[in-house]
């Protein structure tokens, strides 16, 4: 950097003034392109970076198989604009642009699908990305929401350079659905602005970065909105122009971090990257020896793929919540059994007992060649109950989950169930299906009529009625919301073998009646 | 059997009665019952409403209330007199004035002395405490019964026993009742969603908290005997026969201060007439005039309305005294004595046809007159109000603030389980413009299936929940004063701002009772008019007041006529510039009938053709009667004015006054309620016996139609006029002047600051841009070499900058800043202020180019008290002068107006390249000739009425063009047509002597062409 002296043209935030032939910007379309090579002289760097940005990841986490043929826009629930935060190519056509509140977007696309933006499973795709650029290197960092970085200077000769390595990138990401630009430069921070810009570049040498700043707009920055436009009002478009303000002038006003960052985009300042780690699971298969057809000849395979897990649980000192158990066949999808726990399990004994009862019920489809047993994502191990006095009670939920456990192992997992009372004035949906022990009791109104025990599923004509009517009417109108209107009157009578019964009648009385239940 | 409702909730409960007041009047009327007591909850919002259908029903209505106390019983009381009338509307107030608005707050304590005059019922819960109704029974000796409401929850006859034992316990009689929440039971749906928004939930879920049925309705009397013991039915007629009291005995409770001790209101009043008389005409008044001040100080005298006249004399005494320009409008204002008392500036000899309608004998009708004052210092009027009357007696009145579609059916997806996407959609579908009506074509095309289940009972319901009233808000300016403690006559809650309270009546309502009341109305003409007079007094001008300006001056109406009227009051918009023309007024009344004339009313009842037509001497004056003749002569036999529908009724169909006057409440009601069938028939049935055709009782009807909410009263259209001639002059002999006034009077009229100023420019003023060194806040007026003054941009156009900011720049000014760090550090200006300064190029004369000014301004340091900033050493940015386009778009973004070129200007080459005429070549073509044009928005209007037509003006740098749009075309672009600023059209021109349109056949969105360059459009609803 040059000595200051206030009375000169300044000293510019980069040293080497812009080529006055400077590429003219042209913006890449979205889509998979493959990166071009830029110039390249002088010093090769000692890193390079591979920044994959996914700039329609919001959307894309939520509609994995958006059709195109329906304009569709993501928008953020907590902004009270509910501005669009990223639409599809179609919304793009018809003028929507991100930042429009939705009731703009609605006037221009009245058809337009709208999703609300969900950062969990934005997170999850992008931890999914992550492992897609592990393929190439181990030093893979993320910049959340929607960019992979990835350091590959070590694998380029594995791949046969830079512009193949994006090239192996981008085909191995066709058929995925997901719109990523992807761009190459020695810095982490230049391929982010880079792969941002859209630009496709694969820069390989740090003194060529500032020929490219002309050509990367300042949105590539993503600094706040108000930042840019701030520079916007000074005449700054891009990073040349940037570059070329004073830059204690530019720190004065801006913040030393901002300067920062555009250094250790340049090369002038290192910026250590965060490595992302990929959580462990258990994933492990087993060729068998010969060919089995029956269920019993898998045991001695399964038993040593368990083996395994309860070491790998052991040394972690982790539980499971499930696994997969893939049966691989030749010549045909594999077979899949999957397993839940009522409760996380840390040893093999509970996996093994219902293991059994599956493969019990689970008739071979054809002869197994081998086996695969994958473990849902490690939970971190309670450990166990330490008071004494606890010791019992704990010991009885193990007992009834190990329990419900079998039960819904042997007779399907529809087939056991809690049964839960629902605010609901009509009496065919005053209660609800649970989680067995799920679920807490409402209060009903102390004053409120009395309702039988057993209730028929549907109620049923009750044409032979002797009894004598002892109180009613209640009568009950509503549910009209759901298209399932309810208009009935309904009494309690007695028959004559002394059984009360609950009765109604439709409004307007038509001349049938109804039994829907009887008192225990 | 007989029966009286005496617990019954309307939909002034918000969010919980699912049926108008009206409704319930009519149903208990039909069911046979022998009366009914309206029950809002801590509210008498609803009864005035509830009055007057139950007088027209003839169905004794008691008045009452349900109140919940926060710590103990339930309890519905009901005025047996006024004076329990007024205990109970200073009992709802206490409990309103205690908690925010829309709630109430009401312990044992507020009751303890209980409520003189009032009946009350005992509403026990689940499990009635005998201690609650002990205690009520302390507060109502002899006047408590215990309430028995049997609801068919399967549990009646049980409930039935326990309250009887109770009641017999306590020594309380007791009373049947039905908690009733809707006239019918279809409304049961309704009920519950009105329950789940109330609950801020959805309808499914809301559970336990819906009514199991629909037995909260008025019930017929068979049902209700097969429920109750006829002792408890006979009980509601015992308390019924109680109530004695009926809200017709609040009429006109007007205040008495404004006769000074020892003298009469008549002779007050005529007192304060001679003393205007002699200012209105010094040389005498004159002898006509003088004979109709006579009558009517006769009439008002025989009515007994002095302290009307007399209390709004004194309001605009107060304002003139103040120097604050007012004016009164309305029947009453426009008399010769309203004249000689100041209220209006409308002369009679200038309009001596228009007192038809002053104030009628036999018509049960209050006065009414509106006051607008300068809408900047109404305040000042309100406050010298609340000073005289003081709180207890002066009350803004209440606006019933009533769903309309995008609100209604907000509430309603929301209540249904529709997600947030779907609400807003469907909400946007009912936005086009106009939202009256929920189209079911819009629905379909905003990608709902009408047939589907949830979107079929969503549009059901919204269409129910339209017109229920939502909550109660502050009126703009209507006041009510009273004679007593006003908080005795109605209830008065807390409004949304603090320190502000409101009645719970509308002006309908109190119209309807006959209440004094005022509308205190803000205008923004008056505020411009009186600024504009004030930068011509001295030392600039030659000091000029209202009535100074010359009436009748013929280039003013040529002005009007080449309908040169950006500015103008009333006859600026584009509607009405397309008829100036055509009409061509060339005096005063023209100018009343202008006013009137472009309005939905009169042309949606096909009035404005034939008066052209008559005007132009194309078509004969002609009348289809001597009676008509002499209502209509004055608009060529065309009815123009609601009150010459009245008298054409009464006149030519023999209306009685007050059967005139109930049209006229109904006309101004159909089209949110109906009911103007029976006089439909009436109207037509007179007109053909008394030999009229029936292709004119037809057209007559349809006007009548066309009059509902949009009618315009000659009497205002005379004060309007007023304003609209005084505004004309000013525009023509003193544009700076004017032009200056409009800028710091905004917001006002149709126009935006750039529109005014362009305006101001092509009529030779010269414009000086907003200097940091030389302007004011406000626009000013300065010397220019020309001897016309120029216009100077004032600080408090610039957008972001605050006005506290701008005030302490110019205090702060002295002899000039030199730097921006001085202005910063002098003005102690924040740096959004400086920076909204930069943006507007404002600090140009202290650093350069915006850019610069702004490089400047990011540098300031805020100031630090104790550690002074020292001067920094630092580069200068290399930083180029903006283009001129972007500086044109920067400086539409901070002023909303540039002085550069027009943005189109810039555009033309590549316009031009594409076949597109300038506005000026527009105006010379012939008439059908093919146009290819287009400009930037300027504004959108979409009349109700006018068959669903678009008017779209356009503007580039040499001027307008107007476009007129059909619906077909309108809603096949429509995307182009809300979204574009910059928009081109092909079509073909239309034109009628001086009037000019394009026809659209296809219009294209060409925004993009003004990259990001934001001209302001204005959408008109």
């Amino acid at each position: 950097m040059r000595e200051e002296r206030p009375a000169d043209p300044a000293p510019a935030l980069a040293p080497a003034p812009l080529p006055a032939s400077a590429p003219a910007a042209r913006r890449a379309p979205l889509a998979l392109v493959p990166p071009r090579a830029a110039p390249a002289a002088g010093i090769a760097a000692r890193e390079l970076w591979l920044a994959a940005h996914f700039a329609r990841l919001p959307l894309e986490a939520l509609l994995p198989q958006t059709s195109p043929a329906r304009a569709a826009a993501v928008i953020d629930a907590g902004d009270p604009r509910r501005a669009v935060v990223c639409c599809n190519e179609r919304a793009a056509r018809q003028g929507i642009v991100p930042g429009m509140a939705l009731a703009g977007a609605l006037a221009r696309v009245p058809g337009l699908r709208v999703e609300e933006r969900q950062p969990a499973a934005e997170a999850a795709l992008l931890d999914r990305l992550a492992r897609w650029a592990l393929q190439f290197t181990p030093m893979v960092s993320l910049e959340p929401p929607a960019t992979v970085l990835a350091e590959v200077r070590g694998s380029l000769d594995l791949f046969g350079g830079a512009m193949a390595l994006c090239r192996r990138g981008l085909s191995s990401l066709s058929g995925s659905g997901l719109g990523a630009s992807l761009a190459i430069a020695p810095t982490p921070r230049a391929a982010l602005w880079l792969a941002r810009a859209g630009l496709g570049l694969t820069v390989t040498r740090t003194d060529a970065l500032p020929g490219l700043a002309a050509r990367l707009p300042l949105a590539c920055l993503q600094w706040p909105a108000e930042t840019v436009a701030a520079l916007a009002e000074l005449g700054i478009r891009n990073l040349a122009e940037l570059l070329r303000l004073p830059r204690a002038g530019f720190a004065a006003r801006f913040g030393p971090q901002r300067l920062d960052e555009l250094d250790a985009g340049l090369g002038r300042r290192p910026e250590p990257r965060r490595r992302h780690l990929v959580p462990e699971r258990f994933d492990e298969r087993l060729a068998l020896s010969c060919e089995a057809v029956t269920a019993a000849a898998l045991q001695p395979a399964l038993e040593r793929l368990l083996a395994n897990l309860e070491a790998f649980l052991r040394a972690r000192a982790c539980g499971i919540s499930g696994m997969r158990l893939d049966l691989l066949h030749r010549a045909r999808v594999p077979t899949r059994l999957r397993l839940a726990l009522a409760r996380a399990a840390s040893d093999a004994g509970p996996l093994r007992e219902l293991l059994r009862e599956r493969l019990a019920r689970c008739p071979l489809p054809a002869s197994v060649t081998g086996l695969r047993l994958r473990s849902a994502a490690l939970l971190p191990q309670a450990p166990r109950a330490a008071s004494l006095l606890e010791r019992g009670r704990s010991a009885d939920l193990e007992a009834t989950a190990r329990l419900l456990d079998r039960l819904r192992a042997r007779l399907g997992r529809q087939a056991v169930f809690g049964v839960r009372p629902v605010a609901e004035h009509r009496p065919e949906r005053a209660w609800r299906i649970v989680e067995p022990g799920g679920g807490t009791a409402i209060l009903w109104p102390a004053s409120a009529p009395p309702r039988p025990l057993w209730m028929l599923a549907e109620p049923q004509p009750f044409a032979d009625w002797d009894g004598v009517q002892i109180s009613g009417p209640e009568r009950i109108e509503t549910g009209w919301w759901d298209g399932h209107d309810v208009r009935r009157d309904y009494y309690v009578a007695w028959t004559r073998a002394g059984v009360r019964l609950w009765i109604f009648r439709e409004r307007p009385p038509g001349d049938g009646w109804f039994l829907h239940g009887v008192f225990g | 059997m007989a029966y009286a409702e005496l617990h019954c909730l309307s939909n002034f409960t918000f969010l919980r009665g699912a049926s108008h007041p009206e409704e319930l009047v009519r149903r208990a009327r039909e069911l046979g019952y022998a009366a009914l007591a309206l029950t809002d909850e801590c509210s008498l919002a609803g009864v005035v409403r509830a009055h007057a259908a139950a007088r027209a029903a003839g169905l004794p209505l008691l008045v009452g209330s349900e109140f919940a106390l926060a710590d103990g019983p339930r309890l519905v009381a009901l005025a047996a007199s006024r004076r329990g009338y007024g205990a109970l509307a200073r009992f709802i107030t206490r409990g309103r004035r205690a908690a925010a608005k829309g709630r109430y707050r009401l312990a044992r304590a507020d009751l303890a002395a209980g409520l003189e005059d009032c009946l009350a019922l005992w509403l026990p819960g689940a499990t009635p405490g005998a201690e609650e109704g002990a205690w009520l029974a302390e507060r109502f000796p002899g006047r408590l019964w215990l309430a028995v409401e049997l609801l068919t929850t399967g549990t009646d006859r049980a409930r039935l026993a326990e309250l009887l034992t109770l009641a017999r316990s306590l020594g309380l009689p007791a009373v049947a009742a039905g908690d009733v929440h809707m006239h019918q039971r279809r409304r049961r749906a309704l009920q519950d969603t009105l329950t789940a928004v109330r609950l801020k939930t959805t309808v499914a879920r809301a559970g336990l908290a819906l009514y199991p049925n629909g037995e909260r309705v008025l019930r017929p009397l068979s049902r209700l005997a097969e429920l109750y013991p006829p002792e408890l039915l006979e009980a509601t007629l015992e308390i019924a026969a109680r109530c004695r009291f009926a809200l017709d005995e609040l009429r006109y409770e007007y205040p008495e201060e404004v006769v000074p001790v020892g003298t009469t209101p008549a002779a007050h009043l005529r007192r304060l007439v001679a003393e205007g008389e002699a200012r209105r005409w010094p040389g005498g008044t004159p002898p006509a005039v003088a004979a109709l001040i006579g009558r009517e100080l006769a009439l008002i005298a025989e009515l007994g309305y002095e302290r009307y006249f007399l209390t709004v004399h004194d309001l605009v005494a107060f304002a003139r005294g103040r120097d604050i320009l007012c004016q009164g409008r309305g029947s009453a204002a426009n008399s010769a004595a309203c004249y000689a008392l100041g209220i209006t500036e409308v002369d009679p000899a200038r309009m001596n046809l228009l007192f038809e309608r002053f104030l009628s004998r036999e018509r049960n009708e209050p006065p009414d007159i509106d006051v607008d004052f300068e809408h900047e210092r109404r305040e000042e009027v309100i406050q010298y109000l609340y000073a005289k009357y003081g709180r207890a007696r002066a009350a803004l009145t209440a606006t019933v603030i009533c769903y309309r579609p995008k609100s209604a059916v907000r509430d309603v997806g929301k209540a249904l389980g529709l997600d947030p996407a779907q609400v807003e959609r469907l909400a946007s579908a009912m936005q086009w413009w106009d939202g009256r009506e929920i189209e079911d074509g819009r629905i379909r095309e905003a990608g709902f299936e009408l047939a589907n289940p949830l979107i079929a009972r969503t549009l059901a319901l919204t269409r129910e929940l339209q017109g229920f009233p939502r909550h109660l808000s502050q009126h703009t300016g209507g006041f009510v004063i009273s004679r007593g403690s006003l908080e005795e006559l109605v209830p008065i809650e807390n409004a949304a701002m603090p320190e502000r309270t409101v009645i719970q009546w509308d002006k309908d309502d109190l119209d309807q009772l006959g209440l004094l009341k005022v509308d205190v109305l803000g205008l923004g003409m008056l505020s411009a008019i009186r600024r504009a007079l004030a930068l011509l007094s001295p030392p600039r001008g030659r000091g000029l007041r209202f009535q100074d300006i010359p009436p009748e001056d013929p280039a003013v109406y040529d002005m009007i006529c080449r309908a040169d009227t950006v500015g103008v009051f009333q006859i600026e918009s584009r509607a009405q510039m397309a008829m100036l023309p055509r009409l061509k007024p060339r005096c005063y009344y023209d100018l009343v009938i202008e006013v009137a004339i472009v309005r939905p009313g009169p042309i949606q009842g096909q009035m404005v053709h034939p008066y052209l037509r008559r005007r132009s001497g194309e078509e004969p004056v002609v009348y289809p009667g001597p009676e008509v003749e002499s209502v209509l002569s004055r608009t060529l036999g065309v009815p123009i004015f609601q009150e010459q529908v009245m008298q054409l009724a009464m006149v030519a169909a023999d209306f009685t006054p007050g059967e005139a006057d109930q049209l006229r409440r109904a006309m101004a009601a159909w089209k949110r309620r109906g009911g103007l069938e029976p006089f439909e028939a009436k109207l037509k049935g007179r007109l053909r016996a008394k030999g009229y055709s029936q292709e004119f009782a037809d057209r007559i009807f349809q006007q009548i139609l066309g009059f509902g909410d949009y009618g315009f009263p000659e009497s205002h259209a005379a004060s309007f006029a007023l304003l609209v001639y005084v505004s004309a002059w000013l525009k023509h002999y003193e544009p700076a002047a004017f032009c200056c006034a409009l800028l710091n009077s905004q917001p006002m009229g149709f126009y935006a600051p750039a529109q005014l100023v362009r305006d101001a420019r092509t009529h030779g003023v010269t414009v000086r841009g907003a200097d940091a060194n030389t302007s004011a806040v406000d626009s000013t007026l300065e010397d220019a070499e020309s001897g016309a003054p120029a216009l100077r941009l004032g600080l408090g156009l610039v957008r972001g900058l605050s006005r506290a900011g701008a005030e302490r720049l110019v205090a702060a000014r002295g002899e000039g800043y030199r730097t921006i760090a001085e202005l910063a550090r002098r003005a102690a200006l924040p740096r959004h202020d400086l920076a909204a300064l930069a943006r507007a190029g404002a600090l140009a004369g202290l650093a350069g180019h915006r850019r610069r000014a702004g490089w400047e301004v990011l540098g300031v340091e805020p100031e630090r008290p104790l550690a002074p900033s020292p001067l920094r050493a630092e580069g200068l940015p290399l930083l180029r002068p903006p283009f001129e386009g972007a500086d044109i778009v920067a400086d539409y973004r901070a002023l909303g107006l540039t002085l550069g070129r027009h943005p189109v200007a810039l555009l033309r080459p590549a316009l031009a390249a594409g076949g597109w005429l300038t506005a000026l070549a527009v105006a010379g073509l012939p008439d059908g000739a093919a146009v290819r044009t287009g400009g930037i928005v300027v504004t959108r209007q979409r009349p109700g009425p006018a068959g669903g037509v678009v008017f779209v003006t356009l503007e580039d740098e040499t001027g307008y063009v107007n476009l007129v749009i059909w619906s077909r075309i309108a809603d096949a672009e429509r995307r182009a047509l809300i979204g574009a600023r910059l928009l081109g059209v092909t079509g073909r021109m239309q034109r009628q002597g001086e009037v000019r349109h394009v026809v659209v056949d296809t219009l294209e969105d060409r925004s993009a062409l003004l990259g990001s360059l934001q001209a302001p459009a204005r959408d008109f609803r």
